[in-house]
């Protein structure tokens, strides 16, 4: 539903080395630490402690939903993209020690974290302390997160709030990105709301 | 692209609410032409899948994009976790399934 934009990452790694700030790229190993990862509650709770406005978006959106998508191990969310938000997600990300994952690359590097990060940026992915967190401002076939939030579900795991995309919506993303894995998603999704609008 | 093609069809196929046997006569061929493209075991011509589709009442469009390679990390990344890793998320994974639908 969303994709990396290798172009804007390159876009911002030049930026990065053309200017002060210690975007140094490093070798990585995932870490032991690291190998305890899907842990995307831990993730949801960290941007709620900071307050970040986000929707959580793709197959795990839909899993928490009940429907059962080969998801993988990954978070995708779209956050608001006005600059106050920003800032609270760049503190998210320091807090979750998130380092930038580059197309082409395994290894992710260490970048600055500030609301500049995703100056221009609409695809971001990152490895976190608790796995992998795609950051995507605006899902096909949606106008971000403006659009998602009308029709948002809040849902309470474990005790945390998690915002998630409706179904709906979820299914029209997938139907406008038109990869070839979101033709076996839309249609367990299309079964799926098409059996519940049925019970309803 | 395991089964492009067939999940292609048996999507245009479901959301055009018809039976593979519905489909398989208004495209000119037969019911265990459309099961084997929906489960993978035959793969159809570029041409015979536009067919396929545009019987039920779709268009195939094609485009070109740029290059993505997150799914080949996230699986390289996937792998790199131990067995008990990933059962115990496959099985958080069905909890959360159950509780959604239990809260329906």
């Amino acid at each position: 539903m969303c994709r990396s934009g290798a172009d804007a990452i390159a876009s911002l790694l030049n930026r990065l080395a053309g200017s002060d700030e210690p975007g140094c790229i490093e070798g990585f190993r995932l870490s032991s630490d690291e190998l305890t990862p899907i842990a995307f509650e831990r993730i949801v709770a960290v941007l709620n402690d900071h307050k970040v406005k986000y929707v959580v978006i793709g197959g795990l959106a839909a899993l928490l939903q009940g429907v059962s998508l080969p998801r993988t191990a990954d978070i995708d969310v779209t956050p608001a993209s006005d600059p106050a938000n920003k800032k609270r997600l760049a503190a998210a990300l320091r807090t979750l020690d998130a380092r930038l994952r580059v197309p082409g690359l395994d290894e992710p590097i260490e970048i600055q974290l500030d609301e500049r990060t995703f100056t221009g940026m609409m695809t971001m992915t990152f490895v976190t302390r608790f796995g992998p967190f795609d950051v995507c401002f605006v899902p096909d076939g949606t106008s971000g997160y403006d659009d998602l939030i009308r029709h948002v579900q809040v849902l309470d795991r474990a005790g945390v709030k998690i915002p998630v995309a409706s179904l709906e919506d979820i299914t029209r993303s997938k139907r406008a990105a038109g990869r070839e894995k979101d033709a076996a998603h839309l249609t367990v999704l299309t079964e799926y709301l098409r059996a519940a609008s049925e019970e309803d | 692209m395991a089964n492009w093609a067939g999940n292609l069809i048996g999507l245009a196929r479901k959301e055009s609410g018809l039976t593979q046997r519905d489909l398989a006569r208004r495209a000119g061929t037969s019911q265990a032409a459309i099961a084997a493209y929906e489960a993978g075991k035959r793969s159809p011509t570029l041409d015979t899948l536009a067919r396929i589709v545009r019987a039920a009442g779709k268009d195939l469009r094609i485009r070109l994009e740029a290059a993505d390679d997150h799914d080949e990390w996230l699986a390289r990344y996937e792998a790199s976790l131990s067995a008990e890793v990933v059962q115990e998320w496959r099985r958080r994974d069905s909890e959360l399934v159950e509780q959604a639908r239990r809260e329906r």
